[in-house]
């Protein structure tokens, strides 16, 4: 099954027959679709998406919006003065195999189960202490699984989670700083993967045609704007749709959260370059209005990143900000009609793998760290390769170092290849013109409270 | 085939709901409770079997996909799917309406107790999975769906009869809107619209809010605006919600049922009703075979202002009753669901695949063009349509409280039997102190609680029968919902007494003709109108069957005759031997009566039989115009009422 799904440009596609007829209905009314043959593997080749010539990046013109009353920001110093101490490890394990849950967001779910039963099913690997190890992936938003992890909380004595895997490590210090004591025993990065605007190619087009700056949510804001102000789809070749941009739930996901991150660097960075974000800025009418301007007017609700996908059948979507993997399971699918951008102010996601001391025990810790190897090793980062995240580690089992890597490089080129006609730059540092500079995680955390909290834009007469 | 529970359980389910323990009897009472808390409880034969090797599966889906869940997990069941631990999977599906699945596990939660309910859910759309979320967030400070993937798509359309299309003045399949069917709605009083109940159907609350976004543009809010708390609540968006409401026939319970009827009932049924895409396709199918010509064809509009695209989700419950067994198992049959084995079979049925990034079917041109024509009533597989972007869930929230100011009023008619038999003790309820559990005190009881669950704007009316008929709260003159029209009805009903004959037919023409009287001297009035009969058996005065259905117009083909009153009729029979039940539970149609031999209809020992027929000829003659036609069970009948009453 793996191999169907996966291994799309190393492994000859596999033609599915299904003698359809025979499983026609008792009523006789459904389609007859006689002996043919569907190909799951197929991909459609589309040409290459246009390259675009962009002027310098101005920003949009929002002396038009305002907002009614101004979201305060939230003091956090409960956060800073309530710690909890590290509990473990120190409880003993009397069940006769250990378990291990990893909490993990739904971008890294597929690779991590397959992982799971392939780690399950290693001899050499599978047991510690002779108990045998199993491995529960469970899916959780990057951000409610931060969030539950840095609340402490144990269900019985013991952590629910031995292990949490968010999509980045933006996060990591404000966990950290809960503690009293270290909480991660391990903080491995598994993987890379940028974040993109997965846009349909036609609407691309007009866009690019008409507003004249790199893809980015200050393009969005005036895009938005335009619309807005004529009162008319301007970006839809069938004039049916208007311009909406999905993302995923701040407050839950981290793809959301990166993307606000995006949205408030962007607004400020135009004049401050390597800006910081502070907390009066977040206070700002005109941030505030910008931010409600994109919020009320974007799909920005998607419970996680994957739900993004929506983007395959919904034409009310236009376009959706998310991981390069998932535009290239999603493009994988639709066989082409789309496009990859990269935001002008980018940042990328590294998947961090955190193995969790508090109320977890020796064993536990132990086998959670095993897993962790497991997924280092070369054939489990080419699994990550195969579901188009940038691997870490070698890909392959070879000793010398510089053939190694040659040879991962070369495998990394056979999977991205193909979508590079879509958009996708294979040199992850050229994925942005400007990567944005970690932010203070308790500013970061603030700024999502207010976008929580922001009252819809209104229009000046 | 049918994956529900036992009906064993099912009686269960009820009961726990009802909060009543009962040995038989009274039975009717619980099922309006159930129904009135929107618990839809089918008749139902067992799939899976009770082993403890065996991991039972409970998945209720959306109705429209029934025919497609139904065979491939025939399929799933009988192949050897098992856990890694070697039990075997099992899913007992259940097909119901997208907000009814939602409530149930919402009530479930709420009582951390009670009826056995579904362990993975798959509504039509998101838009329930985001109000649910919302709800179970405000109730339970967390939320309890979690989408795990997408099992298949259609847009939520409008099906028109194709001749139907000329009523909006020229106007193209193609041109026609929300705003077209608002003003039509208003200026021709015999044009006949349908959509599901918002707050229990993926399609009908689609459409409601697309209403409201449709009203909200033609006030003036940019098509750029996403729909907020501001426009719902504006009065002019209201109006004209309003509006296309006041051509609703009635809210169906779910889409299936829906176009079931649409298809049975033909253009007099309805000129136009919400329903999906693939629904247009499958009853164009049907209406193409056998019966051809019998009715024209069905047009899938897709409202020029907006629509909605139900995506099918695939959704786990974070709830303390799913076992990690059935999490496991659960990804097992997703995973089976998603095959391009099954979605093919979906895509006979007129669905598009999956949007899943885990399955990838790249329909040839030709299906597409196959499935995807004209010649089905639909718009081309790639066509372009303007969908809307779903608001928030307290927008969601607020759109349905407005439904209730915008939903149209209902006059319930009651007609209670108060012949001598009613007098007599319910066989299954035992009597308490000095209260004697007698048919006519359940009957009270019931009637007294029903008519609690109208508006203030609703009104009714009271028939007695035994051997006379009295107009008690005449239709003309009825009583409101409000406090003081409470007050009547239960004095009303309290001082009824049993005694005398059985006058079923009569009384129940006599009501419906008050009301068809009424309909006729006002036209503009759009008010929904149902009789209600609450009786304990057969007619005396004809015991053999009734020309009711002629008498009142509706035993003609295509309902030609008195097509202005089309007003349902519902009954519910007190005191019913559980046997009986059992067997209308396992059939589901008229079947276990009239293979229980004629003289058993006859027969005064065999009330439910008798009654049965009763009800079913009084079914049988307001045929097209509710949701139970001829030779549906009684107990679909109990089921249905709660819809009109909301």
């Amino acid at each position: 099954m793996r191999i169907l799904k996966w291994a799309w440009s190393a492994i000859p596609a596999v033609a599915l027959g299904i003698s359809l007829a025979a499983n026609a209905a008792k009523d006789g009314l459904d389609f007859d679709f006689g002996d043919l043959k569907l190909d799951e593997n197929k991909i459609q080749q589309v040409s290459p998406a246009t390259n675009v010539s962009v002027a310098q990046p101005s920003s949009t013109d929002l002396s038009t919006v305002t907002v009614k009353s101004i979201v305060a920001v939230k003091a956090i110093a409960a956060v800073k003065q309530t710690k909890v101490q590290v509990l473990g490890p120190s409880m003993q394990n009397l069940d006769k195999e250990v378990t291990v849950v990893v909490a993990t967001g739904s971008e890294k779910e597929s690779w991590f189960k397959i992982a799971a039963q392939d780690f399950m099913n290693d001899s050499a690997v599978n047991t510690i202490n002779g108990k045998r190890i199993v491995v529960r992936i469970e899916r959780s938003g990057s951000m409610s699984g931060m969030k539950a992890v840095a609340s402490g909380d144990l269900q019985n004595g013991r952590n629910r989670y031995q292990a949490y895997s968010p999509a980045s490590s933006m996060l990591q210090a404000y966990v950290e700083r809960r503690y009293e004591g270290s909480i991660f025993s391990t903080k491995d990065r598994l993987a890379y993967s940028p974040m993109v605007f997965l846009t349909r190619a036609d609407r691309q087009s007009l866009i690019e045609k008409q507003i004249k700056k790199p893809m980015s949510f200050d393009l969005i804001t005036e895009a938005i704007n335009l619309e807005f102000n004529q009162n008319k789809v301007l970006f839809d070749p069938s004039n049916q749709n208007w311009f909406y941009v999905g993302y995923t739930k701040p407050e839950n996901s981290n793809s959301g959260t990166m993307g606000l991150i995006s949205m408030a660097y962007e607004y400020y960075a135009s004049k401050q370059p390597r800006y910081s974000m502070r907390v009066n800025d977040l206070q700002d009418a005109g941030f505030q209005a910008y931010l409600s301007l994109i919020k009320f007017n974007s799909q920005g609700d998607f419970d996680t990143t994957d739900d993004l996908k929506k983007i395959i059948d919904d034409p009310g979507l236009t376009s959706v900000y998310v991981y390069e993997n998932t535009a290239m399971a999603i493009i994988k699918k639709l066989g082409g009609g789309l496009a990859i951008r990269y935001p002008r102010y980018n940042m990328i996601t590294d998947h961090p793998f955190y193995v969790l001391r508090h109320g977890n025990t020796e064993e536990q810790i132990s086998a959670a760290t095993a897993f962790k190897d497991y997924l280092k090793s070369p054939k489990e980062q080419l699994n990550a390769l195969k579901q188009g995240f940038r691997p870490t580690e070698s890909v392959v089992e070879e000793a010398d170092e510089e053939k190694a890597k040659t040879k991962t490089t070369e495998l990394m080129g056979r999977v991205f290849g193909p979508f590079v006609q879509f958009g996708l730059i294979p040199e992850v540092n050229k994925a942005a013109q400007i990567m944005i500079p970690a932010q203070d995680p308790e500013t970061v955390m603030q700024l999502v409270d207010v976008y929580s909290n922001l009252q819809p834009v209104e229009r000046k007469q | 085939m049918n994956y529900a529970r036992s009906s064993g359980d099912a009686e269960e389910s009820i009961m726990s709901l009802a909060g009543q323990t009962r040995t038989g009897g009274t039975w009717v009472f619980s099922l309006i409770l159930a129904g009135l808390s929107g618990i839809h409880v089918g008749a139902s034969a067992a799939s899976c079997s009770m082993d403890p090797r065996t991991v039972i599966l409970n998945f209720a889906y959306s109705s429209e996909k029934e025919g497609f869940i139904e065979e491939v997990t025939k399929t799933f069941n009988e192949g050897s799917n098992s856990l890694g631990n070697g039990k075997k999977i099992c899913v007992e599906g259940k097909a119901m309406g997208s907000g009814d699945m939602v409530s149930a596990i919402t009530a479930r939660m709420r009582n951390n107790s009670g009826a056995p309910t579904y362990d993975v859910i798959s509504p039509a759309s998101d838009l329930y999975v985001e109000y649910g979320n919302f709800q179970a967030q405000k109730e339970f400070g967390k939320e309890i769906f979690k989408k795990a993937d997408f099992l298949v798509s259609s847009p939520v359309v409008v099906a028109i009869w194709e001749p139907s299309i000329a009523k909006f003045g020229g106007k193209s399949a193609e041109q026609i809107g929300w705003s077209d069917i608002s003003d039509l709605a208003v200026k021709d009083n015999a044009f006949r619209f349908g959509q599901t109940s918002p707050d229990r159907s993926n399609s009908g609350f689609s459409a409601l809010v697309a209403q409201f976004y449709a009203g909200a543009y033609k006030n003036g809010m940019s098509g750029r605006q996403k729909l907020g708390l501001a426009e719902v609540a504006k009065p002019e968006i209201q109006s004209f919600v309003k509006d296309v409401h006041s051509a609703v026939v009635h809210y169906g319970e779910s889409t299936g049922f829906y176009v079931k009827n649409m298809i049975q009932g033909g253009p007099s049924y309805a000129d136009a009703i919400v329903a999906y895409e693939s629904d247009v396709i499958a009853a164009n199918r049907k209406l193409g075979s056998g019966e051809k010509g019998k009715f024209p064809k069905l047009i899938a509009v897709y409202p020029k202002d907006g629509s909605f695209l139900a995506n099918h989700p695939y959704v786990n419950l974070q709830a303390s009753w799913v076992s990690e067994e059935q999490r496991q198992a659960s990804e097992i049959y997703l995973a089976f669901l998603l095959k391009a084995e099954q979605q093919i079979v979906a895509v006979k049925k007129g669905f598009r695949p999956s949007s899943s990034t885990q399955t990838r079917i790249e329909l040839p041109q030709q299906v597409k063009e196959m499935v995807w024509s004209s010649d089905w009533g639909v718009q081309p597989y790639e066509a372009n349509h303007r969908m809307l972007v779903a608001p928030t869930g307290e927008v969601l929230d607020a759109v349905l409280k407005a439904h209730l100011s915008t939903k149209k009023k209902v006059q319930l008619t009651l007609v209670i039997d108060t012949s001598g038999s009613m007098s007599e003790e319910d066989p299954g309820v035992p009597s308490s102190g000095w209260t004697r559990a007698t048919k006519m005190n359940g009957a009270k009881a019931g009637a007294t609680q029903i008519i609690e669950t109208l508006r203030q704007q609703d009104s009714f009316s009271l028939f007695r029968f035994s051997d006379s008929i009295q107009e008690i709260i005449p239709v003309d003159r009825p009583a409101k919902g409000d406090s003081a029209g409470l007050n009547m009805g239960r004095t009303e009903i309290k001082n009824l007494v049993a005694g005398g004959g059985t006058p079923l037919f009569r009384a129940v023409e006599s009501a419906w003709r008050s009301n068809c009287q009424m309909i006729k001297a006002d036209p503009n009035d759009r008010t929904i109108r149902i009789v209600l009969v609450l009786t304990d058996g057969l007619d005396s005065e004809n015991r053999t069957g009734s020309d009711l259905g002629g008498r009142i117009g509706y035993g003609q083909p295509n309902l030609t005759n008195n097509k202005d009153c089309k007003i349902p009729v519902f009954g519910i029979v007190y005191g019913v031997p559980n046997e009986n039940l059992r067997i209308i539970r396992e059939t589901e149609s008229a079947s276990a009566c009239s293979q229980k031999t004629s003289e058993a209809r006859l027969s005064r020992n065999d009330n439910f039989c008798g009654m049965y027929h009763s009800l079913k000829d009084v079914t049988a003659a307001t045929k097209g115009t509710i949701e139970v036609g001829n030779g549906t069970s009684v107990q679909a009948i109990f089921e249905r009422l709660s819809y009109f009453m909301q």
